[in-house]
């Protein structure tokens, strides 16, 4: 027992994770399974990109990336190029043309107005009637854009801030303030252990496990009353149906 | 108070306190940045402990129910506090069908409640001010669907290796994991079933 003590107690060692959060309470998505990426008319002009292409790299980093968490609500989906020109704005420019183009719709656009210690910045505002929306702004270099894998990155690290994600202290992290390792294309544990910070998937339970009740719900004092009881009473009865299954096949 | 009872619950139940399970609940396939270059093993160990009570009444299937707690895994050694914590519950039901003395198949679906939550605060990274989590806006619940096979050392012992999948209806999501347990009963009426 004293060896099975120290085992457990060895192995029963703390994940310090290491992401943050932009503010306290970061302007979430309430559908996050439907938050639509548009992008501006112009696309990258100084880096070749049409606005077509900034699309799919945008679209590349939010798939492989934020889309692939199964234990988080993310579903960024492809919107369409709008007719918003990204020609010298700033980010908080672009925030306010993504308003116009409705709720849980976020705006990628190239330009040259990115802060000179960065490649692109993003993020996420909340009007009072709960109207949300996010704007990604890359600095329109074409060393920025040399392959598939870097402007994708790049993007999915914004994506992660306008999800309301904050830089992470794990260096190989996508949420890294240098973005990561670039060229697996995967989230380490740590930037998945954000997502599900913020957008676990199904807050509440479904299925035939409903009536089951979670540790969750016990813990919530107040919610789930009726999920523990039913949990008891189940339990108690599967107990005594297996005392009496195991009574009844001694017989035979 | 409920959890008070619940714990009662569980430590005076004789059968559910009996029979205790060890294992290793492994990442999603392919799915997690370990190195600059590498994605963590699926069969990376990530210890659990759990009870678990089989009902036998239901020949030829054996329904086993089980309760299991993952323990939280020390992934960056490096990291100072303040820390963020992940922890993960697993509520199981799954059906046994032996293939012969030894050997059953097993098939099943859990619930698994992800939830994490860190100590609070703000951090400075960069000489800007980030915020770290508290308690969690969401808790994840999925339900995993779990095939696998085990073995029955003189129904004392039990060994099963099981795969999960998790979010099956959804191509972008989907993901893969592996668990590896030992099931030990070591108490309890074992009565004349299997």
């Amino acid at each position: 027992m004293r060896t099975l003590s120290t085992i457990l107690f060895l192995t029963l060692a703390f994940e310090a994770s290491a992401f943050t959060l932009l503010s306290a309470n970061p302007p979430v998505y309430k559908n996050s399974n439907e938050i639509i990426i548009d992008v501006t008319s112009d696309g990258c002009s100084s880096a070749g990109i049409s606005a077509e292409r900034l699309l799919e790299l945008v679209m590349k980093g939010a798939e492989e990336y934020w889309n692939s968490v199964e234990t988080a609500n993310i579903e960024f989906k492809e919107g369409s190029v709008t007719a918003i020109s990204g020609a010298g704005k700033d980010q908080g420019a672009l925030l306010s043309d993504a308003q116009s183009l409705g709720d849980h719709h976020v705006l990628v656009g190239c330009t040259s107005n990115v802060p000179a210690n960065a490649a692109a910045i993003g993020g996420s505002g909340q009007t009072s009637s709960g109207v949300t929306n996010g704007a990604v702004a890359i600095k329109d270099v074409a060393v920025y854009f040399r392959d598939d894998d870097i402007p994708s990155a790049i993007l999915a690290h914004e994506l992660g801030h306008v999800l309301g994600l904050g830089h992470s202290r794990l260096g190989l992290a996508l949420m890294d303030s240098s973005g990561g390792a670039i060229g697996l294309n995967k989230l380490t544990q740590d930037d998945r252990d954000g997502a599900t910070y913020l957008y676990g998937y199904e807050a509440s339970p479904g299925g035939c496990f409903k009536s089951l009740g979670t540790i969750d719900d016990i813990s919530k004092g107040g919610g789930g009353s009726k999920n523990f009881w039913l949990s008891l009473m189940l339990g108690l009865l599967l107990i005594v149906l297996g005392k009496k299954g195991t009574t009844l096949a001694s017989r035979f | 108070m409920k959890r008070l009872i619940l714990l009662c619950f569980i430590l005076f139940t004789q059968d559910a306190f009996a029979f205790l399970t060890v294992g290793s609940f492994g990442p999603p396939m392919g799915r997690v940045r370990e190195e600059a270059d590498s994605t963590e093993s699926a069969f990376s160990i990530k210890p659990y402990v759990g009870i678990f009570y089989k009902y036998e009444g239901l020949s030829p299937w054996i329904l086993d129910f089980e309760f299991d707690y993952v323990l939280p895994q020390e992934s960056y050694e490096s990291m100072q506090p303040p820390k963020t914590e992940s922890k993960r519950f697993i509520w199981s039901v799954n059906g046994n069908y032996y293939l012969g003395e030894s050997l059953f198949g097993v098939l099943g679906m859990s619930t698994v409640v992800t939830k994490v939550t860190g100590e609070g605060g703000t951090i400075d990274i960069s000489g800007r001010d980030y915020y770290l989590p508290t308690e969690p806006k969401e808790s994840s619940h999925n339900m995993i669907i779990n095939l696998g096979v085990g073995f029955d050392f003189i129904r004392t012992f039990y060994g099963e290796l099981k795969t999960h999948i998790w979010r099956p209806f959804d191509s972008e999501a989907r993901g893969v994991s592996v668990s590896m347990a030992l099931k030990w009963r070591f108490l309890g009426n074992f009565g004349g079933g299997i």
